[in-house]
């Protein structure tokens, strides 16, 4: 008969191949043991180290020890939300916690796997990766099961969930307790930024991108700019108050430096009479276009990504180029995305795109001049900005709850989204090796990556003069008709594919609701009918979601509520009784295909407009 | 605040006993030396109370409000066992058969307490709340009740 460890051994082997590997390759590596399993007075097992001499829980009563530490977790969180264990140890204190939070979804984090081996002696691992409330259990501090951890948390998990730990994993490596938690910290934050971006811009971004695309076409890329400027040292402007100081500088300057005003900034740029030798552009907002209505900036060169708001690109019909984001799955799904090299990475500002855009015409030297990062004096930008209401600069003052450094030595006010972009920026900076980045905003934050110099510390390299006025002549270039007509063609097909492709999922959606609605009736009458339907729409709706229109389109479309199905479907997964098991479906699938449902026909209204356009 | 079973009166107490201990020298009465044996049974319990609230404590995460309590305890329990070894030399003179009973259990409880300052010493909250909650208090419950047999 085997043991409870070799069945257990049996059983990863078999479902949980990822951990099995793990512990195998610990087996191997590791020929002594760490820890061991020794039995305490009360007949409960104790974790001892010989190693530190010593044990990870009560001599007397892990049970009683494990309540005491829930106690004084009680008030953290409430019951129905979703936790974050750090440590599962011999697992008294997840006991604890699926006891006291009986409507709680748990997803654990085991760091050691020598622990774990000694947990598996004791514990039937099939009954605790079947527990309704475990989501997920992750093993061993290799990168590969840290990010399919943190992976599944950003997925399956609330938006908000709680972190706990189990003690004494802090004493055995504080380190990656704490390099764990920055990566969880940074994983959230990533969530809340899509939650935040997708919430502000909605399908918006998507609609914009489709809606552009025949103008795209008939427009010049960034690629003829590639390295045009090798060597030069490049301004990325933002609106920031400290622009007000700094802009005198930055005039006399102008012909030296290629001068790119980040988004709105050009507002500020122009009112102070310095003209930028490229715009920037990105957001998906009609905001935006305010911008391009208050001033007449169509003798300039803008760069532009395809999620700009459409009516910019009526606004400033001429003069254009454009580069793309590497997440753009829609600009990837209808053109050939393979074969270019101006994919940039997408940041939370637009002064990311604008530093992405200097570095692939040749910079190597990039100022930062007007990129505050923070609210110095509690003002939001320089004079001449006017995009914002006014209601942008009261929603300000209630939000400035953060404090960041200056370059000064002091401290300025900021919020916590801002503290987001420039630990944004700074990894960018980071990511860019080769370019000597300097910030010049003398009022605003400190930048890791980027020194403050005063502005007329810093020395002219007049030793090539570059001709940035060839930006126009770039952009002005017309594409020759010949060359247009087979993108044009290949365009219209795949847009007309996936009008196809739309009006089919749409026929899904109908069919699911339907099968649905029989599978409520039959539930109740012939539940063995029933099961054999329910595998069926089952597996009819595992091929919708590999379909391409699913993958490429929905996937992206409806991030939010697919991110709120997946955190949810896993609840009918483990549903055994059949009623609530339909009843679930209903609530869960059915919700989602009805909001689907609403998206495809404002999908399909999008493809048609371009399409309409396209072909004029 | 959580925890409130460890008053400020045991300070007063222990003190009235450092000060008993310094007129030893002198000997103390026979009537002085009851009056502060009923002291410490009256006080034991309150020890024995206080040890199991704190070793609740320390089962918890450790914050700085704990280990300030914690803090004060040891001294009071250094305090206490201060008074013990004094009033165990008095008990020579005033009653043998206590200083016979009671020193073996009271040698355990120094062994525990300096079990406690190496586990304490070593961050080992858990090990310092076992011997708080599993060890010492009934090492005191059963010198309590050799004190009282004693005097019998």
């Amino acid at each position: 008969m085997k043991s409870i460890y070799e069945s257990n051994l049996y059983y990863l082997a078999q479902t949980h191949p990822v951990i099995y590997r793990t512990l195998d390759q610990h087996l191997n590596t590791f020929t002594n043991c760490s820890y061991e399993l020794i039995k305490n007075d009360n007949e409960t097992f104790n974790l001892y180290s010989s190693e530190q001499a010593k044990h990870f829980y009560s001599k007397y009563n892990p049970q009683h020890e494990c309540q005491r530490w829930l106690q004084s977790l009680e008030l953290a969180f409430l019951d129905g939300g979703d936790i974050v264990l750090y440590g599962l140890g011999l697992t008294y204190h997840l006991a604890e916690l699926l006891n006291h939070y009986p409507n709680a979804r748990i997803l654990i984090y085991e760091p050691e796997v020598a622990i774990f081996i000694e947990m598996m002696k004791l514990v039937d691992l099939k009954s605790l990766f079947d527990h309704p409330q475990i989501l997920q259990i992750s093993v061993g501090k290799d990168k590969e099961n840290i990010n399919g951890f943190l992976y599944y948390v950003s997925r399956y998990a609330m938006l908000h969930f709680s972190f706990v730990e189990v003690p004494f994993y802090k004493q055995i490596d504080i380190e990656h307790y704490k390099n764990f938690l920055r990566a969880l910290k940074e994983n959230k934050i990533g969530k809340l930024a899509e939650a935040s971006y997708y919430d502000r811009f909605g399908t918006q971004m998507f609609g914009n991108i489709i809606r552009n695309l025949p103008k795209m076409i008939k427009t010049q890329s960034i690629g003829k700019l590639k390295n045009q400027f090798k060597g030069a040292t490049a301004v990325i402007v933002g609106g920031g108050p400290s622009l007000e100081k700094d802009i005198i500088g930055i005039k006399q300057r102008q012909n030296n430096w290629l001068i790119i005003a980040a988004g709105s900034s050009v507002q500020s740029l122009l009112h102070y009479g310095v003209m930028p030798h490229l715009i920037v552009s990105m957001d998906p907002g009609i905001y935006n276009t305010n911008v391009f209505k208050n001033f007449d900036l169509t003798k300039l060169p803008l760069l532009f990504i395809p999620q700009i708001h459409h009516e910019v690109l009526q606004l400033h019909p001429n003069r254009n180029m454009y580069a793309y984001f590497t997440n753009d799955a829609i600009m990837d799904m209808l053109t050939s995305m393979d074969e270019i090299d101006y994919k940039f990475l997408p940041t939370f500002s637009v002064t990311g795109t604008a530093i992405q855009a200097a570095a692939y015409m040749g910079a190597n030297t990039i100022l930062l001049a007007g990129q505050d990062l923070s609210y110095p004096e509690e003002k939001m930008y320089a004079a001449g900005a006017t995009h914002l209401g006014n209601n942008a600069y009261k929603n300000l003052e209630g939000r400035l709850s953060h404090e960041v450094d200056n370059v000064m030595g002091g401290k300025n006010p900021t919020t916590f989204s801002m503290l987001q972009t420039r630990d944004n920026l700074e990894g960018l900076i980071k990511e860019l090796k080769e370019i000597r980045f300097i910030n010049i905003t003398s009022q605003g934050a400190v930048i890791k990556g980027a020194d403050y110099h005063a502005l007329e510390t810093i020395i002219l390299d007049q030793r090539i003069a570059f001709d940035f006025d060839s930006i126009i002549q770039a952009v002005d270039d017309p594409i020759i008709s010949n060359d247009l007509d087979p993108i044009v063609k290949d365009l219209d097909d795949k847009i007309s594919g996936m009008i196809i492709e739309v009006s089919e999922l749409e026929k899904v959606c109908i069919k699911v609701n339907s099968d649905i609605a029989k599978l409520k009736d039959l539930s109740r009458i012939q539940p063995n009918k029933a099961m054999g339907q329910l595998a069926e729409l089952e597996s009819y709706w595992a091929e919708t979601l590999s379909r391409p229109g699913f993958k490429k389109l929905i996937e992206y479309w409806m991030t939010l509520e697919l991110n709120e199905y997946d955190r949810r479907v896993i609840e009918i997964g483990k549903e055994q009784q059949l009623i609530k098991k339909i009843s679930l479906l209903d609530e869960i699938l059915g919700e989602f295909v009805g909001q689907m449902q609403q998206q495809l026909t404002i999908i399909q209204q999008e493809f048609e407009l371009a399409l309409q356009e396209l072909r004029l | 605040m959580k925890y409130k079973g460890f008053s400020d009166k045991y300070g007063n107490v222990s003190h009235k006993y450092v000060i008993a201990a310094r007129g030893r020298k002198m000997r103390i009465e026979n009537e002085f030396f009851h009056e502060i044996l009923d002291d410490i049974e009256e006080y034991i319990p309150r020890l024995i109370k206080s040890s199991e609230s704190i070793s609740e404590l320390l089962y918890e995460p450790i914050t700085e409000e704990s280990m300030e309590i914690f803090g004060r305890y040891l001294q009071a329990l250094v305090d206490f066992s201060q008074t013990m070894i004094v009033t165990l030399e008095d008990a020579k003179e005033h009653l043998l058969i206590l200083y016979e009973n009671v020193t073996p259990i009271f040698q355990e409880i120094i062994k525990q307490t300096a079990n406690l300052e190496v586990a304490l010493t070593a961050n080992q909250f858990i090990d310092v709340a076992d011997i708080l909650k599993y060890e010492l208090t009934v090492k005191l419950a059963s010198m309590l009740l050799e004190i009282k047999e004693s005097r019998i």
